[in-house]
């Protein structure tokens, strides 16, 4: 290879050989070109000077790269901190906005109302703006899903949906468990001038994260999410935020409040968890169990009303649902499929007479792992 | 001819080799890949990498189509010429970063999403081995764009959609729209799932099982 000889030719001592092997060939013969340019180009007791001192100044700067890992910084400390405003602030602001959720499927926009009254209770409404008229309006954890097509209201409990901006449902600091979480550039974004954080997995159990900050309010502005390949698959981000103003009682209701619409209760047991006699042996690590419940179908009869049982874990910031239902005689054949146009992937096992299917915004060896776990509690 | 590219992108090709540099460019795509990829090794030793090759490489495209259908006209805007002495201290530079290069073009590598070489990246590699679904992604590839936070315009690449009957029996939907809980105007709707062929799973399950004891 044309590489080598000259680098042979020019400088046996450089250690990146080692290094330069590992990489495609094209991009080598530019480097070796690069450097062949740079040392010809270059008076030579200035080229000969350049390359030992060039040696330490490498390890120099491994070094200190490492001390920043290895050590808890400064800077690690101040990305947990900005963790803990994002999910506070998302919580505890008065905001209203629009916002652009991205997935290889398109995109699709939502206005979204939000605010915490005095009682510290969270009221929130959620309008999407493309596509059929939605509105979802959140009272806590309790969700109020008003669709005029079907004249319904289905009334669920929050566990497992991404919703923008409040992606952090755990506690921000055991995130730095599961991430290597570090400060980002700042950027301005719809006007606003943010800090982005990183969350770099720790394992292969979970998304890279970008999340980008308000400066001043530490609300989100954007999230974005990478698989394995650092492939973008899904993005949220406000095209119009306003954090100044409180807004109406009024605002926050649906305007299909009095409509007197059919409710569709998605939980039994009036939305409490209950106990599946479920469980998952072989979680992985930073996951642990939220809720677990027993649920009805949308959008069925009464008697085809059939009870599911869904578990929902999670790392702070990921979802996993874990559903079972008996198999009633069919039998299940396992499966691995990644849903269309969102980052979800799920895993279908038969475990005995039962269906269990997992899925969840996780890399398949998370659902995998999860999925060749579930059994029966004793 | 490679030297060549490398000095016309740095402007410093007279005129008329410029001219028949950029010709050939035109007719010549592995060369156009080449600018592509000596741009994007530009852009990571300026620090200013904004991994939108893929983006860019398509305007590129375009223009050097253009340019070999008429091959005439286009004129660099700018024909700079550079004193000796910044020829010699941008070498130095070069030479300086020279070193760190190696380290960088391992990043640059993985901002190309759609290389076929091995990755650097150990984990990368032993995910897509753990992980029979990755087939999927790649064939769908959901946003072609790496990793910047700049980039607004992303590449949206819409997937081939493989209807699952047997989905219905398994009400994947169901749990879908469920997981989502209207979080996405896609929650609301049916969702499609694609469907893997269990017997290939079955493979891929059997050759997985010794890496998951490890």
């Amino acid at each position: 290879m044309i590489f080598e000889a000259s680098l042979h030719a020019s400088h046996k001592r450089m250690r990146v050989t080692l290094l330069l092997l590992k990489l495609r060939r094209d991009l080598l013969s530019l480097l070796v070109a690069a450097a062949a340019v740079a040392f010809a180009g270059a008076p030579p007791e200035i080229a000969r000077a350049q390359v030992p001192s060039s040696a330490p100044t490498v390890i120099s700067q491994g070094s200190s790269k490492s001390t920043s890992q290895v050590a808890p910084s400064s800077t690690a400390k101040k990305a947990t901190e900005w963790l803990e405003r994002i999910a506070k602030s998302a919580r505890e602001l008065s905001y209203t906005g629009v916002f652009v959720h991205q997935t290889s499927d398109g995109s699709n926009t939502s206005r979204i109302t939000h605010m915490l009254d005095r009682q510290g209770n969270e009221h929130e409404k959620i309008e999407t703006l493309d596509g059929p008229l939605r509105e979802v309006v959140r009272r806590n954890e309790e969700m109020f899903c008003y669709q005029p097509d079907e004249k319904t209201v289905r009334v669920d409990r929050r566990a497992t949906g991404r919703f923008f901006p409040s992606l952090i449902t755990g506690n921000p600091a055991a995130l730095a468990d599961s991430y290597n979480v570090r400060l980002g550039p700042t950027e301005r974004i719809a006007g606003h001038d943010c800090q982005w954080i990183i969350l770099e997995p720790r394992d292969a159990m979970r998304y890279k994260q970008k999340l980008c900050a308000e400066l001043s309010t530490g609300l989100l502005v954007r999230a974005r999410m990478y698989n394995e390949r650092n492939q973008l698959l899904e993005q949220f981000m406000f095209t119009q935020l306003d954090v100044t103003g409180t807004p109406s009682k009024l605002s926050l209701r649906s305007q299909f409040e009095d409509k007197g619409w059919q409710r569709d209760y998605a939980i039994k047991n009036n939305l409490k968890a209950t106990d599946t006699g479920w469980q998952v042996g072989n979680l992985p690590a930073g996951f642990r169990k939220i809720t677990e419940m027993v649920r009805t179908l949308s959008g069925r009869k009464e008697s085809q009303k059939e009870s599911i049982s869904q578990l929902v874990y999670s790392d702070g910031l990921l979802h996993v649902s874990v559903f079972v239902v008996p198999n009633a005689g069919a039998s299940v054949q396992p499966i691995n499929r990644r849903a269309d146009g969102s980052p979800i992937n799920m895993a279908v096992r038969p475990v005995n007479d039962y269906q269990v299917t997992v899925m969840g915004e996780v890399p398949m060896a998370a659902v995998q792992a999860i999925a060749d776990s579930v059994s029966k509690r004793k | 001819m490679n030297e060549k590219i490398s000095t016309l992108m740095d402007g410093e090709l007279e005129r008329d080799e410029a001219m028949q540099a950029i010709r050939q460019l035109g007719h010549d795509a592995n060369r156009r890949d080449l600018w592509d990829q000596y741009h994007l090794i530009g852009e990571v030793l300026r620090g200013e990498s904004t991994g939108e090759i893929a983006r860019r490489k398509k305007s590129a495209d375009s223009i050097f189509a253009r340019l070999s259908i008429e091959p005439t006209v286009l004129v660099p805007a700018a024909m700079k010429t550079i004193p000796v002495e910044k020829k010699t201290r941008m070498a130095l530079a070069l030479a300086a970063s020279v070193v760190t290069v190696s380290a960088i073009a391992v990043m640059a590598l993985k901002l190309q999403a759609d290389s076929s070489a091995p990755e650097p990246a150990q984990m990368a590699q032993s995910i897509q081995a753990a992980q029979p679904g990755a087939q999927l992604v790649d064939a769908t590839q959901i946003f072609s764009e790496a990793s910047t936070a700049d980039a607004v315009a992303l590449e949206v690449v819409p997937s081939p959609k493989l209807l699952a009957s047997s989905a219905d029996e398994l009400r994947v939907n169901d749990y879908l729209a469920i997981h989502r809980q209207f979080a996405s105007q896609s929650g609301f709707q049916a969702a499609s799932v694609q469907i893997e062929l269990p017997r290939k799973l079955q493979q891929t399950q059997q050759a997985q099982q010794p890496q998951q004891a490890r």
